[in-house]
């Protein structure tokens, strides 16, 4: 099956406006994963919507902006509820590159890509997660983390995905008709 | 970054990035929770018709419990009023505990993950609020200020993994005071730590902070009640559990505790 294309900005003005899309789209996810997914509770865990939208950008920008647009997810979360400074940063970051590696390799055009692709990036982030806990002396006990954060999580942020994508889609689309070229 | 932000000092570069960061998100944090309240109250309006049924049988339950709790309390304090007219106290805890000061605040954010137990209040350091704050609510001690920015502060819930409060027991006859350490975990469980294998203990008794000098609670705030009590001949101490006062799914507002 043939891999469809990137489209990227080729104009100063275009890449000017897709950054601004990129930032508030950045802001809204900080905004989101802050202040409404901790107050969702599905099976005892609540979405992930950060990953959601790395990801996202991940596929649709590719694994630089992928990554640093997870890195600055990471860090604004980490200002937002004081947490530490660089965990979020490190994980997401992972998460956004490899996300934009596998658009960049890998045959996206399947509708059922993103699900995938996030519920991949979730298992890989909360796995990170944890071994970070566990390297800063906290509690990891098993069997929560497989029934408690892992497994809800993964349905949670899979149930996301589809939405999540089409959005961020819809969301960054203008641009890269906008003047420009296949990549 | 990770590794130099748990190395330095909590004034080092890193941290102060951090505030700054808060202070800038704050504002933003503020609108966005008060936008999304209403759709957040009828989620939990959805998901409390579920508990509806069960909740009401065991509130009804536990109005009768409290009706003759609050008959004992009358009792007791009419006694502990006349008592302390009586000895005359000048160094009474609940005077101590009148004397603080209460900053209202509201809960602008919450950890984004299960390992932690953490909110983020919309009062900072130009509120005079300080780090080791006690926080409170109508219903009991919600946890305590870890982390300061201008306008806004990190409180750390009872139940997260690193709170740890000085407690006693109340109730149970007897002369001994039963003390102990009230701990979260990382599975929202809280435990009463080092309790006295001897203490007589049983389910339904209230646990509050004991307030011990140099403790950065007032004593007598409410914790939780509690739920089980274990003992084993090989254990140094009792293990016990505590089910919290405060729903920790639902705070909102909460009152800051300046001394």
């Amino acid at each position: 099956m043939k891999r469809p294309r990137r489209l990227e900005p080729t104009t100063w003005r275009g890449v000017a406006l897709d950054l601004a899309r990129l930032l508030v789209m950045l802001l809204l996810t900080v905004l989101l994963q802050t202040t409404v997914a901790p107050h969702i509770r599905v099976l005892g865990a609540s979405p992930d919507v950060a990953m959601v939208a790395v990801v996202c950008v991940g596929l649709l920008r590719g694994s630089e902006a992928g990554a640093v647009f997870g890195f600055l997810t990471g860090a604004c979360i980490s200002f937002a509820v004081f947490g530490p400074l660089g965990l979020s940063s490190l994980v997401l970051v992972i998460v956004g590159y490899a996300a934009g590696r596998y658009a960049e390799t890998a045959d996206t055009s399947s509708g059922f890509a993103p699900i995938v692709v996030v519920v991949g990036g979730t298992a890989l982030g909360e796995l990170l997660y944890s071994l970070a806990q566990f390297l800063l002396d906290n509690q990891v006990p098993f069997g929560f983390f497989i029934t408690r954060i892992f497994l809800p999580l993964i349905v949670l942020n899979a149930l996301l995905a589809a939405p999540g994508y089409l959005v961020a889609r819809l969301w960054l689309r203008e641009e890269v008709t906008d003047g420009a070229q296949p990549a | 970054m990770l590794t130099v932000f748990f190395r330095e000092q909590a004034d080092g570069a890193l941290h102060r990035a951090q505030h700054l960061g808060a202070q800038v998100l704050e504002p933003l944090q503020a609108g966005s929770s008060r936008v999304v309240k209403p759709f957040r109250d009828a989620w939990n309006w959805v998901g409390d018709l579920f508990t509806a049924k069960g909740e009401n049988k065991r509130l009804r339950k536990e109005v009768a419990t409290l009706r003759r709790a609050v008959a004992q309390e009358l009792d007791t304090q009419q006694q502990n009023e006349e008592l302390r007219s009586l000895v005359g106290l000048a160094d009474d805890p609940i005077y101590d505990q009148a004397k603080a000061h209460l900053v209202p605040a509201r809960v602008i954010a919450r950890s984004t993950q299960v390992w932690y137990s953490r909110v983020t209040i919309n009062v900072g350091s130009a509120d005079g609020v300080a780090v080791y704050d006690p926080v409170v609510n109508g219903q009991g001690l919600v946890g305590r200020v870890t982390e300061v920015a201008t306008n806004s502060a990190e409180v750390t819930l009872l139940t997260d993994q690193d709170s740890y409060v000085d407690a006693k027991v109340l109730g149970g006859g007897g002369d001994m005071v039963t003390e102990g350490v009230v701990a979260g975990g990382v599975e929202g469980d809280v435990r009463m730590l080092f309790v006295n294998k001897e203490a007589k203990l049983q389910a339904g008794q209230y646990v509050v902070t004991s307030g011990r000098t140099g403790s950065i609670f007032i004593s007598g705030i409410p914790i939780g009640v509690v739920e089980n009590v274990g003992r084993q001949d090989v254990a140094l101490y009792q293990n016990v559990t505590v089910t919290p006062l405060v729903d920790f799914r639902k705070i909102d507002l909460v009152m800051v505790v300046r001394r």
